[in-house]
Parts: structure tokens; sequence; C-alpha cells
């Protein structure tokens, strides 16, 4: 499977202490120092929307963002273009530089443990509903590269999933990981994408 | 993968002259990565399909301590002057008179999520904009657009763009009939139309229902339609005021009357007679003089209108004309019918809010329009796809966006108004500032826009929280004012027409760059935007807050029993309005106050070197250069069944191509030649092979004979080797028909 976009989020242990706000100042340092993988662009604020994508550094490949879609805050990184390595692989990637850009933000001034994520959940989307339509055929098609993506992260390999939505959203995955490595552990070889 | 999957499975499903306009788009897309389109071609044909660059698409950003250079993957590749390939860029979608069906909103919603940034933009001109989409992308969204009966065709570039409407017509308790239908059969009859290609700039078109409210902002317009009625031997009679020559920008016009009481089925031909007198009278050089409010203040209305009805003289009979007469779009019916059709008693506080400023009853009684704010005019995937499915439940497909960036949802029944208000809430869409000084609308300014000077967004953004944050304690007075920001001097965010308007600009103070937005105060929103602010003086941005503050503290402390801010501000004067913010102007060293050095939302230090060249006016490129390059790509499609083996797709299209090639020549001295293959190749036999225009030097008239031959066969070629060698001969067809039209030119230059 080579789906048009992926997406990858971790969700914010206490999302009532970040200030969407607070992150564009820190993105765009980030624009400036390289902190992050791809061609970087700008920062787009949709933190007056709804249950929208929050806060974004917009790249060339990749979207970074403080999300707040589904009405849940957290971190998300999405694959756009120049696709790399196998389905699995992007997957792990991306996970990846979502907690990179958890630990960034933890080191920030007047962030600092409000840009924390958990790892014991992550949700996968596949922005792509000709190659990824949300059904369960597809969930059949991606569980085993998803398994191969999550499972190391896991010290027990325990992995659970479950289809989220309905048809005419995009496919997603909520990915359930028992007994999780720490964050660092995660973002072993993230640079692949810096 | 899923490009080619795209559109085979949405074949059939999109309307075949569009479907051929998107293969053409895509062709040309390939092309132009070969080098094999020129760029300014390329750009021009993207405009022409919504395609628009944004900014910092040059490859050139400045992040607060230096310029950097964004290297993108496809290097020096251009889609247009000083436009990198790779650059992402934005896609107007074209919603003609506002309407849109929860199906639309449905695919918008999936089309955001897969190819841009989860949000849909609401525009000042009740289009929707994607932002951050790759031009190779482009194709597969038209498509995906095209299949829900949308377009981007002629959304930029020096067309006629998105055409407006009161999103009240039909239910308006003021108006004087529905304008809707007229809308639409004016949209799909200028949609494309040979005579609306030759425009020097952009045209924009509303309508109004109505003289009096604001409607469609007719008197700020290239050219507008105010209904009418009047008595006429006792029966009523309805026709159109027709206005042209409005204009924002920097040099802002009143519309003026052209023709009164034109009747509805003269409405199409005298809107075409005008396209045809500024296609060829308008300016084509000097793009800053190029808008029609020019021509017709350089000639006079009663010259323009002259000009207008000897060209609607000999304007060759079209049967569309008045086929929306007979058969236009019907009235719309409401999804629900009346139960009760009475409201129950409310006594929820957000409910009595809301109700009292985001809906209006319909002049239908037991029906309302409610209005859903969006924020800056965005709203995410996610809400749109829950805002489709409450529109299902509640109004069906009368759903409407307007030029305040909002949505409204019409035929609500009275009796479902706090359920809807219930369903809205749930989704975050129940904001009660519909109209009011909350709801500030805005252009993309700096967020997007290669011209943006300052941050019309950020600005916007922090004066609705501010405003929304005090609302309960705002003088009732000032509530109903009106603010619109926009980010440049271009007046995309119709600050003109704005109670209290800014357009940003700068200053330099202390070898720094300080973003600033100029004040314009009092313009008249009503009676179709009747007048236009005054400006005022320029305030750094970080302090038109404090502008906003003190300007309706002024009006509230002054104004007499009854007096509006517009005449409030007519009688208080520019000197005495300047005077309420003078001493704001003032710069401290940036030592003192380093904030006032950055805008809004943006913690850069501000920079006007990211400013780029604007597309807004699209390249001057003549239609017969179009119309060429459209050639090339059915050449291209030809080359491509060629290899795929499709002989008799091959022979088809190699011969589209030299007769579209043909069409081009021949329309630039019989702009009406009509579609027939027959005509076509008689006039262009008769008027370029014989006369020998379109003999080669060398080749003599080798070229033609591939045509002319194929079209006197009457049948395609039947083995794959003819088929190769017509292939091959309309490439050089082509090619001389370029060459031709190179010394046509040379020929009129020299004559001139």
């Amino acid at each position: 499977m080579n789906p048009h976009r992926i997406s990858v989020k971790l969700y914010l242990d206490d999302p009532a202490a970040l200030d969407a706000e607070a992150v564009v100042p820190p993105f765009h340092r980030y624009i400036r120092e390289d902190a992050v993988g791809g061609i970087p662009i700008d920062v787009a604020r949709y933190a007056h929307v709804v249950n929208g994508p929050g806060v974004l550094i917009i790249g060339h490949q990749l979207d970074y963002a403080i999300d707040y879609a589904e009405g849940r805050a957290g971190i998300s990184v999405t694959r756009k273009r120049d696709q790399e390595g196998t389905f699995a692989e992007q997957v792990r990637d991306l996970a990846s530089e979502a907690g990179r850009l958890s630990l960034l933000l933890q080191g920030e001034d007047g962030i600092g443990d409000a840009g924390r994520v958990g790892t014991g959940a992550a949700l996968v989307t596949i922005l792509d509903r000709y190659e990824a339509p949300n059904d369960d055929e597809t969930l059949v098609r991606v569980e085993p590269a998803l398994r191969e993506a999550f499972e190391p992260l896991s010290e027990r390999a325990a992995v659970e999933m479950s289809r989220v939505g309905v048809a005419r959203e995009p496919f997603a995955v909520s990915v359930a990981i028992a007994a999780a490595r720490p964050l660092e552990h995660w973002t072993e070889g993230s640079a692949a994408l810096a | 993968m899923s490009t080619i999957g795209w559109r085979d499975r949405l074949q059939g499903q999109m309307d075949p002259e569009l479907a051929e306009e998107i293969d053409v788009f895509e062709n040309q897309v390939e092309l132009r990565k070969d080098g094999r389109v020129d760029e300014r071609v390329f750009a021009e044909t993207r405009l022409r399909r919504g395609v628009y660059g944004q900014r910092y698409d040059n490859g050139q950003r400045h992040d607060g301590v230096e310029h950097r250079r964004l290297e993108f993957p496809s290097g020096d590749l251009t889609k247009g002057p000083e436009t990198l390939w790779d650059a992402p860029g934005m896609l107007r979608i074209k919603v003609p008179w506002g309407g849109l069906t929860p199906l639309q909103i449905d695919v918008l919603a999936e089309l955001a999520e897969e190819y841009s940034d989860h949000v849909l933009h609401v525009t000042t001109r009740q289009d929707i904009q994607l932002h951050y989409v790759h031009i190779e992308d482009m194709p597969t969204v038209m498509r995906r657009l095209a299949a829900v009966g949308m377009t981007t065709r002629e959304a930029c570039g020096n067309g006629v763009r998105n055409l407006t409407a009161c999103p009240l017509s039909g239910v308006c308790r003021t108006e004087a009939f529905d304008v809707t239908p007229h809308s639409e059969a004016l949209f799909r009859f200028l949609l494309g139309h040979p005579d609306c290609q030759d425009f020097g700039r952009k045209f924009k078109i509303a309508f109004s229902g109505c003289a009096d409210e604001a409607c469609g902002l007719v008197m700020m317009h290239d050219l507008g339609a105010i209904a009418r009625v009047d008595a006429v031997d006792g029966e009523p009679v309805q026709s159109f005021d027709i206005y042209v020559g409005g204009g924002l920008g920097t040099t802002p016009h009143q519309a003026k009357l052209l023709a009164g009481r034109v009747p509805l089925g003269e409405l199409l031909p005298t809107v075409q007679a005008v396209s045809r007198v500024f296609a060829r009278l308008g300016e084509k050089q000097n793009r800053n003089r190029a808008r029609i409010k020019f021509l017709v203040s350089q000639v006079g209305i009663e010259e323009f209108g002259r000009l207008v009805r000897e060209e609607r003289e000999i304007l060759p009979y079209d049967p569309r004309w008045t086929a929306h007469l007979e058969d236009g779009l019907p009235p719309e019916d409401p999804a629900r019918a009346l139960d009760t059709g009475t409201e129950d008693a409310a006594a929820d506080p957000a409910f009595i809010a809301w109700r009292a400023n985001n809906v209006y009853l319909q002049r239908q009684p037991g029906y309302a329009v409610v209005t859903i704010p969006l924020p800056l005019g965005d709203i995410s995937s996610g809400q749109a796809r829950l805002l489709a499915d409450v529109a299902r439940r509640f109004v069906g497909d009368t759903v409407r966006t307007t030029v305040e960036q909002n949505i409204v949802f019409r035929w609500v029944r009275l009796e479902d108004l706090r359920d809807l208000h219930a369903a809205l809430a749930e989704i975050g869409m129940a904001d009660p500032y519909a109209e009011t000084i909350v709801d500030v609308t805005s252009c993309p300014g700096t967020d997007t826009c290669k011209l943006g000077i300052s941050a019309s967004r950020g600005l916007a953004g922090e004066l609705r929280e501010r405003l929304a944050a005090k609302s309960g304690e705002l003088d009732e007075a000032v509530k109903g004012l009106r603010i619109k920001v926009s980010g440049c001097f271009n007046s995309c965010g119709q600050h003109h027409a704005a109670d209290i308007g800014f357009f940003g600009n700068s200053r330099k103070s202390g070898g720094r760059v300080v973003p600033h937005f100029q004040v314009v105060l009092g313009g008249e929103w009503q009676h179709n935007a009747g007048s236009y602010g005054l400006a005022v003086g320029a305030i750094p941005s970080k302090r038109i807050p404090e502008v906003v503050d003190r300007i309706t503290n002024q009006f509230v402390a002054d104004r007499l029993p009854g007096e509006s801010f517009l005449d409030w501000s007519g009688r208080t004067g520019r000197k005495g309005l300047a005077a309420i913010i003078e001493d704001l102007k003032q710069i401290p060293e940036y030592e003192d106050d380093p904030t006032l050095f950055s805008d809004w939302g943006n913690p850069r230090e501000f920079s006007i070197g990211d400013i780029g060249v604007g597309e807004c006016a699209g390249e001057v490129i003549s239609s017969t250069d179009l119309e060429l390059s459209f050639a090339e790509s059915i050449a291209f499609e030809a080359q491509v069944a060629l290899e795929d083996g499709d002989i008799t797709r091959a022979d088809d299209r190699a011969y589209r191509s030299m007769i579209t090639a043909a069409r081009a020549l021949v329309r630039t001295e019989l702009p009406d030649v009509p579609e027939q293959d027959d005509v076509i190749v008689r006039e262009f036999d008769a008027r370029f092979v014989e006369t020998k225009r379109f003999q080669d030097r060398f080749a003599h008239g080798k070229f033609a004979r591939p045509l002319l031959e194929r079209h006197a066969s009457g049948r395609p070629v039947a083995t794959e080797e003819h088929a190769r060698t017509l292939v091959e001969e309309a490439q050089l067809f082509i090619d001389a028909a370029h060459a031709c039209q190179i010394r046509m030119a040379g020929a009129t230059s020299a004559t001139q």
C-alpha cells in the first residue's frame, strides 16, 4: 500500500494545560533552525476552529500539528509527499516524529509538561479514500503493517487495533499499546525524516 | 495511482465539457513539467482554472532573521513567473450565488483532508478556497469537484469570477423578486464563453434583490444587476437595473447605471455586449488600469452605454438568452413541511442570544434563515461533515455561503429552531454573533496571500476574541457595526464598505519596518455598498484594538438620538476622526516596545520581503495563445493514445488538435465562428490557406494539408502507420499555427 497521505497522532496527556497559541513562536523557530523534517514552509494557525487542525507547521513533505480533530488534542505528523520505505516504516517514522515534536515542546519555556504525549495510544489515519476506504477490508490489509510499526514500541509486543469512524470519513485506526516503551525509545531513528 | 483511479472512477459522473477541460489541464501540467509549455502561458492556464499561487511560492521566506531559500525537490521548475513548481498553492472553487448542497460539503471536506490542510475557507465573494495544495494534485481535486457539479473554472485570472448574489434571494422580505435563477443562468452562460476570454483583467458580477439593503453589494462590482418590479398597465413587470464600473482597490469606484428596467430576456445579451466592449476596448498592457471601472471612467457612462447598445444590435442570436425563463432553476422547496409553524417560548440564554442575532424571518410564514458564523471564514473538514448532516436533517439542499464569510441555512422551520441550535452547539457552530461587530471579516492577508502586507487574519482573530469577550457590555449601537480587514490596499476584505475598515500597510522606523493598518471609517454596507469610508490614518498593527475601542466609545458618546455610524462619521469628518487616534501613530524605539515590530499571530520580526508578485491580475495572454496551448494538449493526448495502441483515439485527438488550432486562428478575424468543423475548416482555408498566410517559407502549404485532407475524407485513418503520421503532422500543424500567429502579430505591430 502506498497511500497519498498518512498521519499519526499521539494524544496530549493534559490537553487543557496547553494553549495552542503558545506553540506558534517555537514552531517558527523550528522552521528557522531546521528542527523538523522535510522542507518546512510556514506556520498555519487554526486554533479558532473548534475541533480543527489547530496550529501546524506546513511543509512540503510533512505537516506537524497541535491537532484538535475529533475533539481530542494531540500531536500529529502527516506525510504528504515523497514517501520512502514500506508502509510500516512510514507509520513508524511518523510516530517517531510526533514523539520527537513532543520532546521538543517539553523543552520549551512556558510549555514544559503541557507538551507531553502518552505512549499508550495512537491514531493512524490514511488520507486516501481511493486506496484506503474506511472499511474492514482496509483494516485487514493494513493490520500486519501497523503491528510491524507499533509492536516494537511495546515491551510485550502487545498492540490492539480498532477501526474508527464511518465510511465517508478517512480510514483511521486507533492503536492501543500495552506496556509502551518510553517516548525516547520511539524517537530513535526519527532522524530519518530530518 | 489514485490520480488515475479517480479519473476512471469518476468517468460519466462529470459534465463532459468540464471533464475534457480537466483532461486538457492535466496534460498541460505534464507538458509544463517537460518544459513544453511556456511558463507564462501555463500560469494563465492554471489561473483560469482557479489554481492560484501562494505566499513564498517564489521559494524565498523571511524566517524572522534572514531570507531563506526553500529547496524544493523540483528545483527551478516553475508553474509561472517566479512561482516554483513544488510550492503549495491555493485552489479557488466557485460557488455561484453561494449555493451548496450537503453532498458538495461532504466532498469539499474530503478534499480538504486529502489535499489541503483540513480547512475550508469561505471567501468574501462566496467562493471556497483550499490552501497548500500541490499543483500535481489539482486535476484530481477538480475531477472530484466536477463529479458533484462544482467547478474552479475561471475562478482566478482575467475572466468572469464567481457570480455572487444575496443569500436571502427568494426568501427575503424586501426583495423585488428572486434573483437566483437569473444568477444561475448568467453564470452558466458566461462560463467559458468566447466573448469573455480576452479581458485585460478580472470581471466580477453581483446580483441584488433590492436597492436598499446590502444584498449583493452591486455598487462595488464590475457589473451588477438589481431586481425591480414596476407596474405596467396595472400589471407587475420584473426587470433589472444594470450597473457597471464599480470596484474597490486603491481607486474605489461606485458603479454607474448602465441601463434601467432591462427586461429579463435582455439580461444575458446585455452582459454579453458589455463583455465584448470590455474585451475590445479595455486596457491590456497596464494591469493597474485594466479593470472595467477605468474604461467606464475614461469614455464616460453615456458613451459606454452607446457602445454597449451598438454591440447588442449586432450580437448573433443565442437561444440561451431566454431559455432559463422557461426552464431555469426552479424555486426552492422547503425540505420539511410546517407542522405547528410556531416557536416554543425559550428560556435558555444561549438560545435567546443566538435567536436574536442569527435568525432572519423569511417572507414565507413559519420559516427562517439561520446564519452560522465561521470564525475568519474557516470551517474544519470534520465540522463541515457534521454540518452537512445537520443540513440534511433540517434544510436539505438550501445551504448558501455569504460574502461575510458565513454559511446560511434557509427554510428552517421556526418550530425547529431550538433543535437546530442544539445541533449546531453540539458541533461548536452556534456562536451568537452573526453580522455583529464580533463577526469580523478578513481576507487571507499575510497568512497565505502573496500580496499581503499585514496580518489581516491575525488582527481579525484578535478583534473577534476581544469583542466576543465583552459583547455583553457593548452598547446596542455598537453591536450592529461591521468591521472588515484587508491585508493590503487591494481590498479583498471589502474594508471600504465597512463601518470600521482596515487595510494593511507599513511604515519605517529606526531602520526597521513596522506593520500598520490604515483606518477607514464610515463605509456604507447598505444600499449595495452605497458609499465608501474615509481613510483617517495609519496606525501600528498592534494598536488597532485600541483604535476600535476609542472609535466606538467616541461614537457612543457623541451620537445623536438614532444617528447611525455612517452619519456620525460623516458629521465628525476626517479631521475629527483622525484626532481621536492621532497619538497612536507614534512609534516608540524598538528597544522600548519590540512588540510593535511584529504582527498579530506571527512572532517573526516584521518584514515586507515576503511580498511576491501578484497573480490576482493574471498574465495577459491572448485567447489565441491559450487556444493554441489547448491544441497542444490535445495533440499530447493523441501521442499518448498512439503509445497505448488506441488508433481510433489517436486519430480523433490529432484531428481535434488541428481543428482547435485552426479555430484559434480563425477567431482572430471571426470571433463568432461557430463550433462546427465544416465552418472552421472552410474559414481557415479561405482566410489562411488560400491567402498563403499559413504557408511556411520553405515548406509552403504542406502543413495545412493534413487538416484539409483529413477533414475532406470524413473518416478516421485505418492503420497505425497512418495514425502515427497524422499525429506527427498535427504537431507540425500547431507549430505552423504558432508561426502564423507570430507573423500576424508582426504585421499588426508594423502597421501601428
